[in-house]
């Protein structure tokens, strides 16, 4: 659950105040004459969508009851029809100046996209909003620490920082050795990474016999990509002694989509004059009320050339009116922001468990450096079976380790996992997309 | 840089008048380096006027 920090009036600042503060009635008013623009756009421009979107769309409830869910099959269908952008494309692909792909680590071909100059600017722009909302101002010194590769994650905070008057340094690949010196000789303010990597930064520094709270400078990490508890959260703030932000985005919208702002751990606004996000039931398709679990669906209102309309993302989230956060912002919000991926919930002997709701667990072990979980299916029966790596520290009683962490995971989760070890080291480090769950079970 | 400010209705009509002539001017001018200056400077003045809620 989120909490709230109270903010004192003069501290409240924006990116652009009119945008985040406006009254929800013209918000309202916002999103449809910016969505009604978009549509002509784009049953004008784009086949794909001429085919799918009516005509006399005549309001934003007009908009949800008639138009139909997209789903990532149907994406990646278009584009194979012409790859690589088949025929979603609303401009000229010719116009784009920046190409990104998903990192297809769901087993499915990547979905393709690319940026108009007016997108890329416009989805920086939403960056802006972003780090601003967090603190970060110019003159601050920011280190991406992702691998500017096809997938977007890290590449608006880039920009976003350039465009605000930061300096950044982009440490793509590097290793992490070089980016914790980065880090302490630039006295660097602002770091963006995965939670992942925020957690090997740490262990990195470690080896090297840095305190990244001591000997460091960072005060704002923008931890994105991933859904984390809030052990993941706390332990890499205070590895650095920084606070951490949530944050989170889709290559299909083009950038960031929400963000934590300072009076708010734990949940993350929705940019609602960049995106229209709906939260449907995964099984009837019917809007859940605030506080309640669904599934994120989700319209862009900026890009140009590959436009979004109700995209099924698969996220897990839960609702919260705007009014219940202090900082002035009049945009809903999610509480734990992106919760999980429905396609990575598991049912084992009945219960539903997800990557998050282990790794909560496993953060309350200092002993523990990294982990997989495997489920199998062992004489019949569905196992979660977790590979824990210790950390170097060394006199560890392994299997009393073991037996508190079974205990553990019987008590949260209500299923009692087998544990076996690996030496440290020698487990799967993460950039971005971690990918410790993996289900092996027959059938 | 003020996080707590907004346009003036003066700021505005100004911000409007610079997009609309870097349009023009984007229209009508051949010189490369000229062009992508301008073309780039009314796409940023675009997002800005769009981020207003202006037409």
């Amino acid at each position: 659950m989120a909490s709230f920090e109270r903010v004192r009036p003069d501290e409240l600042e924006y990116w652009n105040r009119r945008a985040e503060t406006m009254p929800r009635q013209d918000l309202a008013e916002w999103q449809w004459r910016k969505l009604r623009r978009a549509l002509e756009r784009a049953r004008k421009q784009s086949k794909f969508w001429s085919e799918r979107l009516p005509d006399d769309i005549r309001s934003l409830d007009d908009y949800v009851a008639r138009v139909p869910l997209l789903r990532k099959s149907e994406i990646i269908a278009a584009e194979q029809e012409a790859p690589p952008y088949g025929t979603l494309p609303s401009v000229d692909p010719s116009l784009g100046i920046r190409y990104h792909q998903t990192s297809g680590t769901s087993g499915d071909l990547p979905v393709r996209t690319f940026d108009t100059p007016h997108d890329w600017v416009w989805g920086v722009d939403v960056w802006c909003t972003v780090l601003y909302g967090m603190g970060v101002r110019p003159q601050h010194k920011g280190l991406v620490a992702f691998g500017y590769g096809l997938f977007i994650g890290f590449w608006g905070m880039h920009y976003g920082l350039e465009r605000m008057g930061c300096t950044v340094v982009p440490a793509g690949g590097l290793d992490s050795r070089t980016r914790v010196k980065l880090l302490v000789d630039h006295q660097i303010e602002v770091l963006g990474c995965t939670p992942s990597y925020a957690m090997r930064l740490l262990e990195t520094a470690k080896e090297m016999g840095v305190d990244l709270a001591v000997d460091g400078n960072v005060q704002i990490i923008m931890a994105g990509g991933e859904p984390r508890p809030e052990s993941t959260t706390r332990a890499i703030s205070e590895g650095f002694g920084a606070r951490v932000f949530n944050a989170a985005g889709t290559t299909e919208f083009g950038t960031v989509s929400m963000f934590e702002c300072p009076s708010l751990h734990g949940g993350c606004h929705i940019i609602e004059t960049a995106i229209i996000e709906e939260v449907l039931h995964p099984d009837t398709l019917r809007p859940v009320d605030y506080g309640e679990e669904g599934i994120r669906v989700t319209t862009g209102l900026g890009r140009e050339g590959i436009q979004l309309f109700r995209h099924w993302t698969d996220d897990l989230v839960v609702k919260r009116p705007w009014h219940e956060c202090g900082c002035g912002r009049t945009w809903d919000w999610y509480d734990g922001g992106i919760l999980g991926r429905r396609d990575d919930m598991r049912k084992i002997r009945g219960v539903s468990v997800t990557p998050v709701m282990i790794e909560d667990v496993l953060r309350g072990f200092d002993e523990v450096g990294e982990y997989q979980t495997v489920l199998r299916t062992v004489r019949g029966l569905d196992t979660i079976v977790l590979r824990i790596e210790p950390k170097a520290d060394g006199g560890l009683d392994l299997a009393a380790l073991g037996e508190r962490v079974s205990t553990a995971v019987k008590r949260e989760i209500g299923i009692r996992p087998d544990v076996e070890y690996a030496e440290p080291g020698t487990l799967p480090r993460f950039e971005v997309k971690a990918a410790r769950f993996h289900d092996e079970r027959s059938g | 840089m003020n996080g707590r400010a907004e346009l003036s209705a003066d700021q505005e009509q100004r911000l409007l008048e610079c997009h609309a002539a870097l349009t023009r001017l984007a229209d009508e001018c051949e010189v490369p380096a000229v062009l992508t200056a301008v073309r780039m400077a009314a796409t940023e003045l675009q997002v800005a006027v769009e981020g207003q809620g202006l037409d």
